[in-house]
C-alpha cells in the first residue's frame, strides 16, 4: 500500500512510481533525441518537492545510467562517431571552465542571474525555431535524407569558412571531412553555454552537431549521448564531493526507469526519419522556452524561493 | 519541625505540575504519541496524537515547534521592468524549522494580539520577532515566507484543530492531531499545550519529540556527508553498470 520512499540527502519522500515514471519519460528523450533531459528534470523534480540542488546534482547522476545505456544501444548499431565525440567532449571540458569563470564574473557584478535568464530563453527559442521550420521544410519535400545534406543558404559564406580551415581529418562514421578546430571549438562554446545556463547541454550539442558540423541525425544522437556521459558523470563526482548533494536513492529510481526508457527511445529513433526527429525535439524545446517565458512575465504568486538549482 | 514539613509542602506544590504532566493524570497534564520517531527507507511523515486534560477553560493551543535557524531566501523582483526572477536575498535571523498550530477557537477571540505575541502564538507573533529595519525587506516579505513553508506542510494554523470535551464537570480533555511531513529536519520538537481562561493564557505543558534517523538512511546521509568523494565514485559505478546492464538485456 505505501509507495512512499524517503530520500536521505533530499530529505523528503516520493512515490517510488512517480520517479521511475519521471525517469522513463526522461529515459525515452534522451534515447530518442540525444539530450541529457537535465533541462526537463529537474524543474519537474524541483515540482515534486526535492530542494533544487539536489534535484539539478541527482539528475546528472541518473543522466549517467540513461546515457551510458543509450550510448550502448547507439554503438551496437554503429550511430557513435567516437573520434568526433572525444574531440568535442575535450573542447567542452575547455569551454565549461571559461563557462564558470563568466558567470563568476557576472555573478560579481550582479548581472548573472538576467544573463542566464535571457541566455536560456535566446537559446531555446532560436534553436527550437530553427529546427522547426528546417524540419518542416524537410518533411514537406519528402527527402528523406535531404535533412543530412547542407542546406542551400548555408553553403556559402559558412560553407567557404569551413573549407578554408586546416588540419582536416576523416570522421567515418559520420561521413565527413572536418578541420580539427571545428569540433574543437564548437564542443568550447556549447561549454560556455551549458556552463553558464547551468545544464549538460545536451540540446545545444545536437543542434550543433546537425547544422554546423553537418553529422547525420542518427550519428548525432549517439555521438551527444557518449559525451554527455562524461559530462555527467564528472558533474556527479564533483556534486558529490564538493556539494555533497548527490542522492543515490533518487538516482537510482530516476535510472530505474531512465535506462528502459533510453533504449525504448533508441529503437523508436530507428524507425522515424531524420527530420520527424528533429520536428519532435524542436517542438519540446520550444514548450520548455515558451513554459521559461511564461515563468518571467507572469508575476510569481510567492516573491521568495529556496536558494539553488540551476 | 513546621517549618520543614512548610517547606515539603511546598516543594512537592512544586514537583506536582512536573509529575503530573509526565503521569497524565493531575489536574493538568499533557501526553504526546508518539515522542520517538525513525525516519527509515520507507517513512512517509508522521502522525503525532496530542491529548490534554485541564480544569475547565475557555479554548486550548497546542503547538510544535523546531528550533529556530537563520534562513536566507532569493527574492523575486522585476528587472528592467520586463521580467520576473530573483533580484537579491532576503536574510531571517531565526526561522522556526517547523510552525504547526492548532486551536479549539479562533486565536483572536481566545486572547489579545500582545498575549499571543507574548506567547508566541501565531504568523503574526513569528512576524513581530523580526526587527521592523532586517535585511532585504524580510519583515515586509514574512507572509510569502509563511506561504512557501506552508506549501512544504511545515508550517501551518488551524482554528479548530484541537477537540474539546467538557463531558467531566470542571475538566477539560483536548485532543489535536499534527502531521510531521516528511521534509521536517531530524532534531528535538516541542510540543507545547496553552489553555486560555479569561483573554489569560498560560502554558499547560511541554513535551519534546525527538525525530531521528534509522540505521540505513542515516548511514547513506552520514556516507553523502562524510566521504562525498567515495559516494560520488559509487553513485557514478553503480550508473554505469545499470547503464550497460540494461543494454545487455535489450541488445535483440
Amino acid at each position: 500500500m505505501e509507495f512512499d520512499i524517503y530520500l536521505p540527502v533530499a530529505g523528503n519522500s516520493v512515490h517510488v512510481l512517480l520517479l521511475v515514471g519521471l525517469g522513463g519519460l526522461v529515459g525515452l528523450l534522451s534515447g530518442l533525441f540525444g539530450v541529457g533531459g537535465g533541462f526537463l528534470l529537474t524543474p519537474l523534480l524541483i515540482m515534486i518537492g526535492i530542494p533544487p540542488t539536489v534535484a539539478a546534482a541527482s539528475d546528472s547522476n541518473q543522466i549517467v545510467a540513461a546515457s551510458t545505456s543509450g550510448t550502448f544501444a547507439h554503438a551496437r548499431g554503429g550511430t557513435v562517431d567516437f573520434k568526433m565525440g572525444i574531440l568535442m567532449l575535450v573542447g567542452g571540458l575547455i569551454g565549461g571552465t571559461l563557462g564558470v569563470r563568466i558567470i563568476q564574473y557576472l555573478r560579481a557584478m550582479g548581472e548573472a542571474n538576467f544573463v542566464i535568464t535571457v541566455t536560456y530563453v535566446v537559446m531555446l527559442g532560436s534553436i527550437g525555431s530553427y529546427m522547426f521550420h528546417d524540419s518542416l521544410r524537410g518533411l514537406r519535400r519528402a527527402a528523406i535524407e535531404r535533412g543530412l545534406e547542407p542546406s542551400p543558404r548555408g553553403r556559402s559564406s559558412y560553407a567557404r569558412l569551413v573549407s578554408a580551415l586546416p588540419w582536416k581529418i576523416d570522421f567515418r562514421k559520420s561521413g565527413i571531412r572536418r578541420s580539427l578546430l571545428m569540433p574543437l571549438l564548437l564542443g568550447g562554446m556549447v561549454g560556455v553555454l551549458a556552463a553558464i545556463m547551468g545544464v549538460g547541454g545536451g540540446f545545444i550539442m545536437v543542434p550543433v552537431m546537425v547544422y554546423l558540423l553537418r553529422m547525420p541525425m542518427h550519428v548525432v544522437v549517439g555521438t551527444s549521448l557518449f559525451q554527455i556521459l562524461f559530462t555527467c558523470a564528472n558533474v556527479t563526482v564533483m556534486q558529490a564531493w564538493m556539494n555533497h548533494t548527490v542522492d543515490f536513492i533518487l538516482a537510482l529510481l530516476l535510472l530505474f526507469g531512465s535506462v528502459v526508457g533510453a533504449q525504448i527511445g533508441a529503437r523508436i529513433g530507428k524507425r522515424l526519419k531524420a527530420d520527424q526527429l528533429k520536428i519532435l525535439m524542436s517542438v519540446i524545446v520550444l514548450v520548455v522556452m515558451v513554459k521559461m517565458l511564461l515563468g518571467l512575465v507572469i508575476a510569481p504568486e510567492i516573491m521568495l524561493s529556496y536558494t539553488g538549482g540551476h | 519541625m513546621f517549618r520543614r514539613r512548610i517547606s515539603t509542602t511546598i516543594f512537592l506544590s512544586l514537583l506536582l505540575p512536573i509529575a503530573a504532566a509526565r503521569a497524565g493524570n493531575g489536574p493538568e497534564s499533557v501526553q504526546v504519541e508518539p515522542e520517538n520517531v525513525v525516519i527509515g527507507i520507507f517513512h512517509s511523515g508522521q502522525t503525532i496524537r496530542v491529548k490534554a486534560s485541564a480544569p475547565a477553560s475557555e479554548g486550548i493551543v497546542i503547538r510544535v515547534t523546531g528550533p529556530d535557524e537563520p534562513l536566507v531566501l532569493k527574492k523575486k523582483g522585476k528587472k528592467y521592468g520586463l521580467v520576473w526572477m530573483n533580484v537579491g536575498e532576503v536574510h531571517y535571523e531565526a526561522v522556526p524549522t517547523l510552525y504547526l498550530l492548532r486551536s479549539s477557537h479562533k486565536l483572536n477571540e481566545l486572547a489579545t494580539p500582545e498575549t499571543l505575541s507574548r506567547l508566541k502564538l501565531g504568523f503574526d507573533a513569528l512576524r513581530d520577532r523580526i526587527p521592523a529595519e532586517s535585511q532585504g525587506g524580510a519583515r515586509d516579505l514574512f507572509s510569502d515566507l509563511v506561504k512557501l513553508k506552508q506549501r512544504d506542510r511545515l508550517f501551518s494554523s488551524e482554528a479548530g484543530g484541537v477537540e474539546l470535551d467538557s463531558s467531566e464537570p470542571g475538566r477539560l480533555e483536548a485532543r489535536g492531531e499534527f502531521f510531521l511531513p516528511p521534509k521536517t529536519p531530524v532534531g528535538d520538537y516541542t510540543v507545547d499545550v496553552f489553555r486560555f481562561q479569561g483573554g489569560q493564557g498560560s502554558l499547560m505543558g511541554s513535551v519534546t519529540i525527538h525525530l531521528k534517523r534509522g540505521a540505513v538512511v542515516s548511514s547513506i546521509a552520514s556516507l553523502a556527508a562524510n566521504h562525498g568523494l567515495v559516494y560520488g565514485c559509487l553513485a557514478v559505478a553503480v550508473a554505469v553498470l545499470a547503464g550497460l546492464g540494461t543494454g545487455f538485456i535489450f541488445r535483440r
